[in-house]
């Protein structure tokens, strides 16, 4: 037991104090990137755990095949935009350089917003079933064309979604929690355990 | 130190898979039924660390105690390394599981070899086992850099490059566990030296260290 004890203070109390000297209970060392789209752009924002911004680090985006399509730079805050080459599945891959590396994928739904406000047309009367319903109306309401309040939706709702958006980034960089860290060092002893009770059975 | 899902390529990642396997085979053979709990408390310090973050400069290191982990166990190092990882993977989603063998012999190995080139010095005069017990802590960074650098060549475009790179940005770290292991064996061994390995082979020659009377407690 005596052992036990020392061994435990000789790794543990010195890590622990090296903690609380060196670092706030936040991690590094991971790397995550998240990317949404508006309109036509792909905004793509990297982070490292414990929000350390990965600087210049290269992206790649690939296409369903594997394709690379393009290639760029994050900047200083992490972000990285660039031009949708189509709307479907794409896959960014985070190059955080010294073997970290990150990815996302976008699929064909993440485009299904905006693909709503371009299929809307530009005419003012568009479809035979609104027909109707427009038909009582004078024509001089019509300057609201159904692709103009679509837009107008959209913009709005851009503008609502944003802080949501970037509140999903965040809770995306999960750092450990104590329950990982006491979880984790409860199956090492659950394995020392183990590993004594075959050692004492083949005795 | 722990490089992520999906970078290396299928040869490296076989060639880590193997020498972990056999790492921790040999492990495996030297843990006696003495030596358990401490295999296992040493692998939790080693998964409790990569959590301690050294922010000096522009990058973001962890501590990795792989120097006081090889130094304690010697071979054991690589199941007690092995298993933290496979936990950190799991719980914090360091590193993966395609590239756990890798990532094992990166921090296991040099764990070894320092054990092999340190432990000799721990029972000289107090200056050379400091200055050991520093080098340990210190080499064993410096070492998993440059195989961390080498397992990344057949990846990276700049071998150098990214060595130079990964080294520097692991320097603070690389002091901090030499100054940590430092400590750790002065305070061993004013307190209980039988459980260096040095202290053993020089005085009695038992296999192992071990506390005499603690037998039957534990």
């Amino acid at each position: 037991m005596m052992y036990f004890r020392i061994a435990f203070c000789c790794t543990f109390l010195p890590a622990l104090v090296a903690g609380l000297v060196f670092a706030p209970p936040a991690a590094a060392h991971k790397v995550s990137i998240f990317a949404w789209v508006e309109g036509n752009v792909v905004y793509t924002q990297s982070k490292f755990m414990g929000n350390r911004i990965p600087k210049s680090a290269r992206i790649e985006v690939l296409d369903a095949a594997g394709k690379r399509l393009l290639e760029g730079i994050t900047d200083s805050d992490g972000k990285f935009s660039f031009n949708a080459p189509y709307r479907g599945d794409l896959k960014i891959i985070l190059h955080a350089g010294a073997g970290h590396q990150a990815s996302w994928n976008l699929g064909a739904d993440d485009f299904a917003v905006d693909s709503a406000t371009r299929s809307a047309s530009d005419s003012p009367l568009p479809n035979p079933d609104r027909q109707a319903r427009k038909n009582d109306q004078p024509p001089v309401a019509n300057v609201l064309t159904e692709k103009k309040v679509a837009e107008i939706v959209t913009g709005l709702l851009r503008k609502e979604i944003e802080p949501l958006k970037e509140m999903i980034a965040d809770t995306m960089q999960t750092t450990p929690s104590f329950r990982d860290v006491f979880g984790g060092i409860g199956y090492i002893i659950g394995l020392v355990g183990v590993a004594a009770y075959v050692r004492s059975r083949r005795k | 130190m722990h490089i992520s899902e999906g970078i290396l390529s299928a040869p490296v990642l076989i060639a880590g898979g193997g020498a972990a396997i056999a790492g921790t085979a040999l492990g495996l053979k030297a843990i006696d039924y003495d030596r358990i709990s401490t295999v296992g408390i040493l692998s939790s310090a080693f998964f409790v660390a990569s959590l301690i973050h050294v922010n000096v400069g522009p990058s973001s290191t962890h501590l990795v105690l792989n120097g006081m982990v090889g130094l304690m166990l010697g071979w054991a190092a690589f199941p007690a390394i092995l298993v933290a990882l496979i936990l950190q993977a799991f719980l914090f989603q360091y590193g993966g599981i395609t590239v756990l063998g890798v990532n094992t012999v990166i921090m296991a190995l040099p764990a070894v070899i320092c054990y092999y080139v340190f432990s000799p010095l721990l029972f000289k005069s107090y200056r050379v086992a400091m200055a050991g017990a520093f080098a340990c802590g210190f080499g064993s960074v410096f070492l998993s850099a440059l195989l961390m650098g080498l397992s990344l060549i057949l990846t990276e475009e700049n071998f150098w490059e990214i060595s130079a790179l990964i080294l520097a940005a692991n320097l603070p770290v690389m002091i901090i566990e030499g100054i940590i292991t430092a400590f750790c064996v002065a305070f061993i061994k004013k307190v209980n030296p039988v459980m260096l390995p040095g202290y053993t082979q020089q005085m009695s020659g038992f296999q192992g260290p071990r506390v005499p009377g603690a037998k039957e407690n534990d």
